[in-house]
């Protein structure tokens, strides 16, 4: 699969960083990727490894006046986000870009009716308004099969159940028709049954929108489900870069084969299933070479000194680590 | 209908009491209010004479149940023969108008400052909450003076002074309900959906504070007519013949030993008003706070 088309967003060398009382805290440090045009892209990862950063550094919602996007570029259809003044991004950020979060019980003000929320997000863009704004809510609810939304539009999120919720805030999330939709974490905080239905809810919007989604998740059965791509992330870094197929058959980082070892497999009775071992690095003061060296099984002593280089092993495959260089890649 | 389902409606139709004791109604402190409103909104119509009336033949007349007591004047005149009643009754106005004034200023000062820095966050909350540890440490009545000996002394003096000394405890509080409120994701989503900085403040964080300050206003109101008291018997506030609470215990101060149905009716009037706005704080308190309601 090769994308001849220009990337509708693309990173350069971003690196977003904390300053705190004890040090800065390098959350996202120097991540490259590019996301074409509908294709959903996974970034999978452990808590605490920057996943949400980086999809808040996209948005410009870093929060201030800790954190910054403190080099690279952030190229959206070729113009760097990071240039736009204030007034601009607002104009981006729910029309071009739009966002899913973890939480929808608190992803939507509780006192606050599901139409005047919904409402929101065509008030500011100067959308025309076609019919009634009422009469759009209510084809917004349609559209994520919230049941009869003429009657249930007027209501507050609290009336919502979690699931519903969640589809309210997709279907805000692509009204305006958004190129690119970041959902982070969309399904951590729903039942599994109701997980399943979001899934399919998000993959049917995107046939629907054509809009390219960044999947931020730790659940790799989210990604097999959904993705074309996936990324995997480490203490800030993006150590693999690869189309699911491969990902799955033949995993290259060693993170990422111990990843995919530890999701348990039905059926197999193994004595106790497969964890990494070790600690995810403090970010504050991340080894100087590979992050992951200190955990790795097969650290070599280039490894703890100087950070890998990002080798493509075939055909969109990328991978950053010292175990190819010597193989011959670079 | 099996047994199970049988339990199932029982548990259903007995809903399981909230384990907490509900505080109950604070019915007196509810009457004392009501009664305190009705005064102000229909004193003019209640009182028997207009608080500046002198009756001239009954001057430092005792309560109707004293001897030499009359009817016509229920708790007695004073050394002018104005109707202590009637003075009390309009007093109530003037009490509530004051406080509310002073509130008004200070409540508008305190909120928007505590929006701002618990929103912006970094160095205008850091000056912000500065200046309030600053202005926390004026001293209340040396203060007081200072202004009243530069305005002069009457009423607006004392709201221009409460009014510009009162706001850091608001601006504190609002500040930390604005912060939490603010870590929601609704606020992010908010952003995403393109809303600016003051309408996220100004409709979606100012609605989830509001349960805060309406029990911080019940429970303000109580001490600001105790402080435009303080400071009218001071005689820093309202000047004769004004028939405010504080003002007339100041103006009884002199005849205790032998009226002192002068100092103690308004000194009454004032325990009432703030007792049923503290019963009634405390209790929107009890109902309105969500993190009390999780103990």
């Amino acid at each position: 699969m090769t994308h001849n088309s220009q990337p509708i967003l693309e990173l350069k060398g971003v690196k977003t960083y904390f300053s705190t009382t004890k040090g800065v805290v390098k959350a996202v440090d120097d991540i490259s990727f590019s996301i074409y045009h509908g294709e959903i892209v996974g970034l999978v990862g452990e808590s605490g490894c920057g996943k949400s950063m980086t999809s808040l550094s996209i948005m410009g919602l870093v929060p201030q006046p800790a954190g910054k996007t403190v080099a690279g570029q952030i190229l959206f259809h070729g113009e760097d986000l990071l240039k736009k003044s204030y007034e601009q991004m607002r104009q981006i950020r729910g029309n071009k870009i739009s966002m899913i979060l973890q939480d929808p019980m608190v992803s939507l003000n509780q006192i606050l009716s599901v139409e005047y929320q919904i409402g929101e997000v065509f008030r500011f863009h100067d959308k025309p308004i076609l019919k009634s704004l009422r009469e759009m809510c209510i084809q917004v609810l349609k559209k994520v099969k919230v049941p009869s939304p003429e009657l249930r539009v007027r209501d507050y999120p609290f009336q919502f159940s979690g699931g519903m919720c969640q589809r309210t805030i997709i279907g805000m999330g692509v009204a305006n028709g958004p190129d690119l939709l970041i959902a982070d974490e969309p399904t951590t905080a729903l039942d599994v049954t109701i997980q399943a239905q979001v899934l399919q809810l998000m993959k049917q919007v995107q046939q629907e929108t054509d809009a390219a989604i960044l999947m931020i998740t730790h659940d790799l059965g989210t990604v097999a489900q959904l993705c074309s791509r996936v990324m995997v992330m480490y203490a800030g870094r993006i150590v693999e870069k690869a189309p699911v197929q491969t990902f799955y058959k033949n995993p290259s980082h060693p993170y990422a084969i111990g990843l995919i070892k530890s999701v348990p497999v039905l059926g197999r009775k193994s004595k106790r299933l497969y964890s990494i071992k070790g600690q995810p690095p403090n970010l504050l003061d991340p080894p100087l070479g590979c992050r992951f060296a200190p955990r790795c099984e097969q650290a070599m002593p280039i490894c703890r000194e100087a950070y890998p280089p990002e080798i493509t092993l075939e055909n969109e495959h990328q991978v950053s680590c010292w175990l190819f260089a010597e193989k011959g890649g670079v | 209908m099996t047994e199970s389902a049988a339990v199932a409606v029982d548990r259903i139709a007995h809903k399981p009491k909230n384990d907490r004791p509900r505080r109950r109604i604070p019915y007196a402190g509810l009457g004392f209010i009501t009664v305190f409103f009705l005064i102000v909104v229909f004193g003019q119509w209640i009182a028997p004479y207009d608080y500046e009336y002198w009756d001239m033949e009954n001057i430092t007349q005792p309560p109707v149940w004293m001897t030499d007591g009359s009817w016509q004047h229920i708790l007695g005149t004073d050394p002018l023969g104005r109707d202590v009643l009637s003075r009390i009754i309009h007093g109530a106005r003037f009490s509530l108008a004051i406080a509310l004034s002073c509130l008004i200023v200070y409540g508008t000062i305190g909120i928007i400052l505590g929006l701002t820095s618990g929103f912006l966050g970094g160095t205008v909350d850091m000056v912000i909450m500065r200046i309030c540890d600053l202005w926390m440490g004026l001293p209340p009545i040396i203060t007081a003076i200072l202004i009243v000996s530069v305005m002069g002394p009457s009423s607006k003096a004392i709201i221009i002074y409460i009014g510009i000394s009162g706001w850091p405890g608001y601006t504190r509080i609002v500040r930390g309900e604005c912060m939490s409120v603010a870590q929601n994701d609704f606020i992010r989503l908010a952003r995403v959906a393109g809303c600016s900085n003051f309408r996220i403040i100004a409709s979606h964080i100012f609605p989830n504070i509001v349960n805060t300050l309406t029990i911080l206003v019940t429970m303000d109101i109580g001490g600001l007519i105790i402080l435009t008291a303080t400071l009218s018997f001071l005689g820093l506030g309202t000047q004769p013949p004004s028939p405010d609470w504080g003002l007339m215990m100041n103006e009884g101060r002199q005849y205790i030993t032998y009226a002192w149905w002068l100092v103690v009716f308004p000194g009454v009037a004032i325990l009432f008003a703030v007792l049923g706005f503290n019963l009634v704080g405390d209790w929107l308190r009890d109902i309105l706070d969500p993190k009390q309601k999780l103990r």
